[in-house]
């Protein structure tokens, strides 16, 4: 029985207009599909157009042209607040820079995208406790930002984009920030997410990071170059 | 919603908290403007009652009249044509004509109370003391407010009688008997010994007449009170006065009478006097035209105060623009994990509302204190009135709305991926 794609993106175009007249065509028509469960990473030299697809799908942005169904639903063509919605309830973000609001502790922290749902669930906070222990930080949950090294902070991320059950999770250069040792710490749990069946795609410039990845795609000019597979996956 | 707003305000809270210099610094403006509106309004009111009160201590269901001297031009006019009556004999004012044609004619007048006063030096058997005479009647303690001390005041009968007795203010009988009761002693005033019946404490009269005295009498706590008809007999002062009157206090039955009963008053000394040498005051009108001033007193002032909330207001604005700013990359993510616009604004407003609200409480203290303190320091009169405090309260948080409308729809309006990238 073959599986309804997360992501399937048809010849999506982002055209950005610089000055009057000039347009710039950050994706000049890509055609995507990711599969539930696989790691996909996206990878290219900067301008190539892969920052751009990442907050297309994403639904930070709204595409020129084209289509993109998240879960078999097109939200290439939904108002701000309804793609506000698809954010807080099917995607989970990694940043680069971890993103997490200094003036919260942990736990708050994690709590965030459920602060934005009408209805959290009656075991919502069991689940950040638990999701802090699952990136480690079980004891830490009164914790301030600012009182955690790069690699922890970087698990509040991941715990945050966790916590709403997402369909999708989107990491943009989730190592970027971090040294070797706690690299290897952050892409082990993000392996560990992928192998309990979690989608993922990710942003990298490095190529050791992208192996760990099912499939790679590199992009150039818009568009998707060359894709190159590590795993079988069933697109 | 409910867990959504708490969760809003929760949040605003911890963020104002966590910057609490900054906090602080910012609702100064709208705690020292709603002070000010507090203040300004209860030194406003304390002024209005104050002038309320003392109008209506002339008696809002009376009318005065009072007798002045008419202009010089038209005693000379006059004179000429009464030949030759010499300036310093001629009378004018009230007289007991016009008292007997204002019972006799006006409707509604239950009592006309005439009174007259000169200053004169009281002799006990210790001291010599000026005081004020005041030759009035036995319905005195009534019309004048005066408070029995001790004793009693002179009768309808003594009164007819001309008898030699008087009443003296505290003030007048500590003087002049230091070491005992005033009661039943004899003062001497020219020629004559008049008995002392009682002590009374002067009401408005004693206050409300300052300016006008000539005497050298001590702010007019010094008064001794007498039968009018005594004085007319027994004083020179009284006897060869110019004025038969100083003031009638005509007292109508009914207060709504009193506009209808203060102009007939008016036509019939306008008839019977063609010198001006009269003046009527309804104190009913009085008090409505001291509320009508008052009312545009508190506006002015209001509108002063009101400057300095807008003042604050702005100040609110400006920080809560830089705070926009610096929290460019919180409003992104935020937005990225599904805050909507509304979301963002609520955020921002919950913060400005707070600030101010939080301000306009502690300008409430601030506006509580000062007029009590300026009542205690000084001897003006203040009213901190409810409708001040809510007002001011409703007031501050309209300023957080307004000035916080803009900040907060600027910071909604960020585009997240721009904001990520700040």
């Amino acid at each position: 029985m073959s599986q309804e794609p997360v992501i399937r993106i048809r010849n999506l175009r982002k055209i950005y207009r610089l000055g009057d007249e000039t347009d710039v065509a950050a994706l000049a028509g890509v055609d995507l599909d990711v599969m539930p469960g696989e790691h996909l990473a996206i990878m290219g030299s900067s301008g190539s157009g892969k920052s751009t697809l990442l907050n297309l799908l994403g639904c930070l942005d709204r595409p020129t042209s084209g289509s993109y169904h998240l879960g078999g639903d097109d939200v290439s063509l939904l108002d701000d607040d309804a793609l506000s919605l698809v954010r807080g309830k099917r995607l989970g973000f990694i940043f680069q820079s971890y993103h997490l609001i200094q003036q919260l502790t942990v736990l708050e922290n994690i709590q965030m995208p459920l602060f934005y749902q009408s209805d959290e669930g009656p075991d919502a906070l069991a689940r950040c406790k638990e999701l802090a222990e699952l990136v480690g930080l079980g004891t830490r949950l009164s914790h301030r930002p600012k009182q955690l090294s790069g690699g922890q902070q970087q698990r509040v991320a991941i715990a945050r984009s966790l916590v709403n059950d997402p369909l999708l999770i989107l990491a943009d250069e989730p190592t970027g920030n971090l040294d070797s040792a706690t690299e290897a710490d952050v892409l082990a749990l993000i392996d560990k997410l992928n192998d309990e069946g979690r989608t993922i795609v990710m942003v990298t410039h490095d190529e050791h990071v992208a192996e760990r990845a099912d499939r790679v795609i590199h992009m150039k000019d818009g568009l998707i170059q060359n894709v190159t597979h590590h795993k079988a996956v069933s697109v | 919603m409910f867990l959504r707003f708490r969760r809003t305000f929760t949040l605003g809270v911890k963020n104002l908290y966590l910057h609490k210099v900054r906090s602080l610094l910012t609702m100064l403006g709208i705690v020292f403007g709603v002070g000010s509106v507090i203040a300004m309004l209860a030194v406003g009111e304390g002024a209005s009652q104050k002038a309320s009160e003392s109008i209506a201590r002339l008696g809002s269901s009376n009318v005065i009249l009072q007798s002045t001297e008419p202009p010089v031009e038209l005693v000379s006019q006059q004179q000429n044509e009464q030949n030759r009556v010499p300036m310093w004999r001629k009378t004018y004012g009230l007289g007991v004509e016009d008292l007997q044609r204002i019972e006799a004619t006006i409707p509604n007048v239950n009592l006309v109370h005439p009174e007259s006063e000169k200053s004169e030096e009281i002799t006990s058997p210790s001291t010599q003391v000026r005081a004020i005479l005041q030759a009035t009647t036995e319905n005195a303690p009534e019309i004048r407010n005066l408070q029995a001390v001790e004793g009693r005041f002179f009768t309808a009968l003594e009164s007819e009688r001309a008898s030699p007795v008087c009443v003296l203010s505290p003030a007048l009988a500590s003087k002049l008997f230091p070491f005992g009761s005033a009661l039943g002693k004899t003062v001497r005033i020219q020629a004559d010994f008049y008995t002392v019946l009682g002590v009374y404490s002067p009401g408005f009269a004693a206050e409300e007449e300052d300016e006008d005295s000539e005497s050298g009498a001590n702010a007019r706590e010094d008064i001794l009170y007498l039968p009018i008809s005594t004085a007319k007999t027994r004083i020179i002062n009284f006897a060869y006065s110019r004025t038969a009157f100083d003031t009638f206090v005509v007292r109508t039955d009914d207060t709504s009478k009193v506009p209808a009963v203060g102009a007939a008053i008016e036509a019939l000394m306008k008839s019977t006097h063609k010198d001006k040498d009269y003046r009527i005051t309804v104190p009913l009108e009085l008090l409505a035209q001291a509320r009508e001033t008052q009312k545009l007193f508190n506006i002015v002032l209001g509108s002063i105060a009101g400057i300095s909330l807008l003042v604050g207001g702005i100040g609110i604005m400006n920080i809560m623009l830089a705070t926009v700013t610096e929290r460019t990359r919180e409003i992104g993510v935020r937005r990225a994990l599904g805050a909507r616009r509304n979301d963002i604004i609520a955020q921002f407003l919950v913060e400005t509302i707070v600030i101010s609200l939080t301000g306009g409480m502690i300008g409430i203290l601030l506006g509580v204190s000062i007029p009590v303190l300026i009542s205690m320091l000084t001897s003006v009169p203040t009213v901190v009135t409810p409708a001040s405090v809510i007002l001011s309260l409703l007031i501050s948080l309209l300023i957080g709305v307004v000035f916080g409308l803009y900040p907060a729809r600027r910071a909604a309006s960020l585009n997240p991926i721009e904001a990520l990238r700040h």
